[in-house]
């Protein structure tokens, strides 16, 4: 079996889903609000690229921890609350290429979603009158944007092994609610840098982040991704 | 059908349970269950809520890892990594699938995840389940019975040598619980394909399997091949009269051993009476007591799985 032709229905799975649409909808007014937010907080009402930008994506690559966390523990959970893992199970299939094709298109939407949540939250500015475009400007703040979901998405992994014990996606998306209200009180406290999803945050603001950041962050997304294959490989479907 | 390689395993078993033990915790759901399903044999398997029929399934699908005691499928060891086994087998628990997609759509996922590589395959299984008016239908839309058909159209789009079903004919009009009755029947009898069948419908089950296995507190306690079902089923003579004392007075003293039923008849159990019971009608007109009730009453397939796993069902 190619791991193709899993990713093929994988991607249909997901593709020809409501929940695919909808997580659209959802996440395009988180930048729409914020965007209005940034501009009715700012003084003069008169705001530049640069602040708009700054404000609004420390808020939103937040958001979008919700988001990716969502979209993980659904891709997994789904097959549990669709009773579907049985048929996946008794498929002349590797369970290690059916847990690979999934992060694969976790990936792929995970990004997507970034990508979605950065464009709408341009285009609301452009909307809003918002001054000062400089394509390298929006290069920059577009990169670091990306380079900080992306961080955000290995965290997600521990998630998506939650997903799996518990069978279903209402866990994760408890644990995640948790997590960032300790994270608000972790970062006020002035660990944000050590605690796994709070460094995105750090990188977002400073552009930079120290080895022991680098290390914890590592370690939690690949013990996710480690236990999320183990699970499938070993545990008992009952 | 891949006829060379379904000859090449002609001689191994198509299934193997050899002393398997399963428990959770405390509990042991399955206690040395043996048992042995051959090529081409439509296998009932037939116990209680809890008797350990799913665990057993999922135990032959590696779904969960025996305790103790070894599986095999065609020859070949079960266990979770051995998943190129499932090329040849289809397997349907409860009618499953992804609600937002089509039939159709579901069926080239399944058609897909089965490494089947002609696309017709899916127009040739909707055909065969009379699936074709709905194929454009979302999966959450269709009815009971038909997405009971879409989960059969999975576990046989491949072609597997062997097929595990729980309960197939659920949510199934009876011309439908006919129609796949038929095609199990076609599918063993013509493709050579094994069927192991769980059901709680057992009058259905006698209809279609070829044997019948019963599981009671995870032990397999009986085998038997339909063909000689009949054989195995209890006879009794019940009788009435008008005078229901004086009939017992007559049967006690000629030495024949009898109950009373729920519905007040007289029921001899003793084989003697079943032999003869002409000679016992005889018997009571000559004592002045004619019987206005007089038949040997066969007992039904549930009757003989309740006295199999030593239940009663009620005195009737």
């Amino acid at each position: 079996m190619n791991i193709l032709s899993v990713l093929h229905c994988e991607i249909r799975k997901i593709i020809r889903s409501n929940v695919f649409g909808l997580v659209f909808l959802v996440f395009a007014f988180g930048p729409i609000m914020m965007g209005v937010g940034t501009i009715l907080s700012s003084n003069t009402g008169d705001i530049n690229w640069q602040m708009y930008l700054t404000e609004l994506l420390s808020g939103l690559a937040a958001l979008g921890l919700i988001g990716y966390t969502f979209i993980s523990a659904w891709v997994f959970g789904r097959e549990f609350s669709d009773k579907t893992i049985k048929d996946l199970l008794s498929k002349p299939v590797s369970r290690s290429q059916i847990v690979m094709s999934k992060l694969l298109v976790i990936l792929a939407w995970d990004l997507l979603l970034a990508l979605f949540m950065f464009v709408v939250a341009l285009a609301a500015g452009g909307v809003l009158g918002v001054t000062g475009w400089s394509d390298a400007l929006i290069g920059d703040v577009f990169f670091r944007f990306i380079i900080t979901s992306l961080l955000f998405i290995v965290v997600t992994t521990p998630g998506t092994f939650l997903a799996n014990i518990s069978k279903g996606y209402l866990a994760p998306l408890g644990l995640i609610l948790v997590i960032v209200i300790f994270s608000n009180v972790l970062a006020s406290m002035g660990f944000a840098p050590y605690f796994p999803w709070t460094i995105p945050s750090v990188f977002q603001s400073t552009g930079f982040l120290n080895l022991s950041s680098i290390i914890i962050l590592a370690s939690t997304g690949i013990a996710g991704i480690v236990g999320t294959f183990a699970w499938w490989r070993f545990a008992e479907q009952q | 059908m891949n006829i060379i390689s379904k000859q090449k395993n002609r001689g191994t078993k198509a299934i193997q349970i050899e002393s398997l033990h399963k428990n959770f915790g405390e509990y042991k759901a399955l206690n040395n269950l043996s048992l042995e399903v051959n090529r081409g044999e439509i296998f009932g398997f037939l116990g209680l809520n809890g008797a350990g029929k799913t665990t057993t399934i999922k135990t032959l699908l590696g779904m969960l890892r025996p305790t103790s005691g070894k599986l095999y499928m065609l020859g070949e060891k079960v266990h979770a990594g051995n998943y190129k086994l499932w090329d040849k087998v289809g397997y349907l628990e409860e009618a499953t699938f992804y609600p937002d997609l089509t039939l159709i759509e579901n069926l080239d996922i399944a058609r897909r995840m089965q490494g089947v590589s002609d696309k017709e395959s899916v127009n040739r299984v909707i055909c065969k389940l009379g699936l074709e008016p709905h194929e454009k239908k979302k999966a959450k839309q269709l009815s009971l019975g038909n997405k009971q058909r879409l989960g059969l159209a999975k576990a046989m789009i491949h072609n597997p040598e062997i097929m595990i079903l729980d309960e197939p004919i659920n949510g199934l009009d009876p011309a439908g619980v006919a129609e796949i009755r038929n095609m199990l029947y076609d599918l063993a009898k013509n493709f050579g394909v094994t069927i192991f069948i769980s059901s709680h419908l057992l009058e259905e089950l006698a209809k279609v399997a070829t044997r019948l296995g019963i599981i009671h507190n995870g032990h397999l306690i009986q085998e038997i091949e339909m063909a000689k079902l009949e054989q195995s089923l209890q006879k009794n003579l019940v009788l009435d009269g008008r005078d229901k004392n004086a009939l017992k007075s007559v049967l006690k003293e000629q030495g024949y051993e009898f109950e009373e039923t729920m519905d007040g008849h007289l029921k001899l159990t003793d084989g003697h009476a079943l032999e003869s019971p002409e000679r016992l009608a005889e018997l009571l007109v000559k004592s002045n007591q004619p019987p206005t009730l007089l038949r040997v009453i066969t007992e039904d397939l549930e009757g003989y799985f309740l006295r199999t796993i030593g239940m009663v069902r009620g005195n009737i």
